[in-house]
């Protein structure tokens, strides 16, 4: 009697799980239409404070409308596109991604725009205790330094770059102590004093997580490598009207604002 | 005849294992042969198998070093604070591991341990070394939670036994103790090797995970995942898998269920 009871339990608790998930699946794809719309953002890492802004700005516009950002390395996201060809905006932290996903067919090409420039920076901690003022000191012995993986977030390509150009690729990784896959990352190692020094997006130099804990050296041009901020609407987008609202809206004075609040400069012209 | 709890029950173990099955089969169909082959064999898979083994095995060992005394005093000894100790030695099997993981290079980073270590030459923080320093942290509690219930098994007559056939307390240890405690210690290491093989998180923040540096398997996985390169990144799962079935297959074979 007593299995008896506890099997009827046991089948019908599996069958209420099953059903569960099943009814819950069905309603969470049926408010697709016209009320409650989702657009996902991949987004650079480097970038999480504006895309927040932009999230929050731009729910608050249009109701019912929910923007599910990614932040994470460049290098991530362009693999999120190729493998799950999901996402409606694509915002790497370099244009050469961008590039890739134009030559794979990832993103609509009329809808490729430019935001913004990225300029790398060294950053220090704040006093500078162990007196590095060009690319040239990172090589001085005892300094340890932390760079973006090449393979990996757009500062690490842009830092790979760099280095090359300046002949200080040798002598410099023998002072890289880690890279890293974000360039978030690397603020975080600076300000707990894991690295003495780190290649990093000067806007990032703007965030009250570094403030008053690092100091900026600029990089001359002559030696560094600007690289430029793109935007553009993948070809999986199942909603093209509102990832063009989006995309307007990030680029468009609105957006302009949020960007320059955070340390970047619109690109002229 | 089976009853029908028998059979619900069962159904339900052979469901769930069906599940699992599946969950680790779909590994190793998503890519071609030829590519978890080539994979296998690029620079970076076997410098980071290599990298895991080895590790492991070292910060396995030192584990067991001093686990072994750790479980055997809390089995059979009674001592001040022995409840705190107990508390505070399962306290990490508990915690995700990303805590220990960041608890670490706060400890060992710039503040109360790094200075000291560093001034003797040794670095942990962004070094092969912090690799084998998280996976200790990880793996010792596994080990002493073990030992402790293998210790807990043994009956203390044996040992009362012995001593007062005038054996000293280390040879009675050699002859009576640990000899009981075979199976038990064997399951042990191979757990404690098992989570030091899988340790990611906290290896990722004591040693940077960083390519071809601090690169241990779990740690190619994330890594190749980042950069795009789906197949490193599967292959990586699968040797993880294939590690982790070697290893509980000998534990099922050697070791003697009760002590587990």
């Amino acid at each position: 009697m007593n299995t008896k009871q506890l099997a009827i339990i046991g089948i019908v608790t599996i069958v209420i799980i099953i059903a569960g998930v099943y009814v819950s699946g069905i309603l969470t794809n049926s408010g697709s239409n016209g009320q409650n719309q989702t657009i996902t953002v991949l987004a650079g890492a480097g970038f999480v404070k504006v895309t927040n802004d932009l999230k929050i700005e731009f729910e608050k516009t249009h109701p019912g409308v929910t923007v599910n950002v990614k932040n994470g390395g460049s290098g991530e996201l362009f693999g999120i596109l190729e493998t799950q060809k999901s996402a409606d905006i694509f915002l790497p932290a370099d244009y050469k991604y961008m590039q890739d996903a134009i030559n794979n067919g990832y993103v609509q090409n009329n809808t490729v725009k430019n935001i913004t420039q990225n300029i790398p920076v060294i950053g220090v901690q704040m006093g500078n205790p162990k007196n590095i003022t060009s690319l040239y000191d990172l090589a001085k012995p005892g300094v340890k330094v932390a760079i973006g993986d090449p393979k990996g977030p757009a500062i690490g390509k842009t830092t790979a770059d760099i280095l090359n150009n300046t002949n200080l690729n040798k002598t410099v990784q023998a002072n890289v102590v880690v890279k890293t896959t974000t360039v978030n990352q690397l603020l975080t190692y600076l300000v707990t004093g894991q690295a003495d020094a780190v290649i990093i997006w000067q806007d990032l130099a703007t965030w009250p997580e570094g403030q008053g804990k690092i100091d900026v050296i600029q990089i001359p041009a002559n030696e560094s490598k600007v690289s430029t901020v793109p935007i553009a609407e993948t070809v999986y987008t199942q909603n093209n009207n509102l990832a063009k609202e989006f995309e307007d809206f990030a680029t468009g004075p609105q957006g302009m604002i949020i960007w320059e609040k955070w340390g970047f400069k619109p690109i002229s012209g | 005849m089976r009853t029908k709890l028998e059979i619900t029950f069962i159904s339900i173990s052979f469901l769930l294992t069906a599940l699992l099955f599946i969950l680790l089969g779909s590994l190793f169909v998503i890519i071609s042969p030829n590519d978890i082959i080539n994979s296998i064999l690029s620079y970076e898979m076997l410098y980071a198998l290599q990298l895991t083994v080895t590790t492991s095995l070292i910060a396995a060992t030192i584990v067991m070093i001093f686990a072994l005394p750790t479980a055997y005093a809390l089995s059979r000894y009674s001592f001040p604070l022995k409840t705190l100790v107990k508390i505070i030695l399962d306290i990490p099997m508990a915690l995700p591991e990303i805590v220990i993981g960041i608890a670490l290079l706060m400890l060992f980073g710039n503040t109360l341990l790094g200075e000291p270590f560093r001034m003797f030459n040794v670095y942990i923080i962004f070094t092969t070394t912090g690799i084998v320093v998280a996976q200790f942290f990880v793996a010792f509690p596994y080990a002493v939670r073990i030992l402790y219930s293998t210790f807990n098994y043994i009956n203390p007559r044996y040992e009362f036994v012995s001593r007062s056939l005038g054996y000293s307390e280390f040879e009675t240890l050699r002859n009576i103790t640990i000899p009981l405690a075979k199976n038990g210690i064997f399951a042990g290491g191979v757990v404690t090797l098992a989570r030091c093989i899988g340790t990611f998180a906290a290896v990722l923040f004591v040693a940077g995970g960083t390519y071809l540096k601090t690169e241990t398997l779990s740690i190619a996985l994330y890594l190749n995942l980042s950069f795009g390169n789906i197949n490193m990144a599967i292959t990586a799962g699968i040797l993880l898998v294939i590690i982790s079935f070697i290893a509980i297959f000998f534990l099922e074979r050697y070791a003697k269920e009760q002590y587990i």
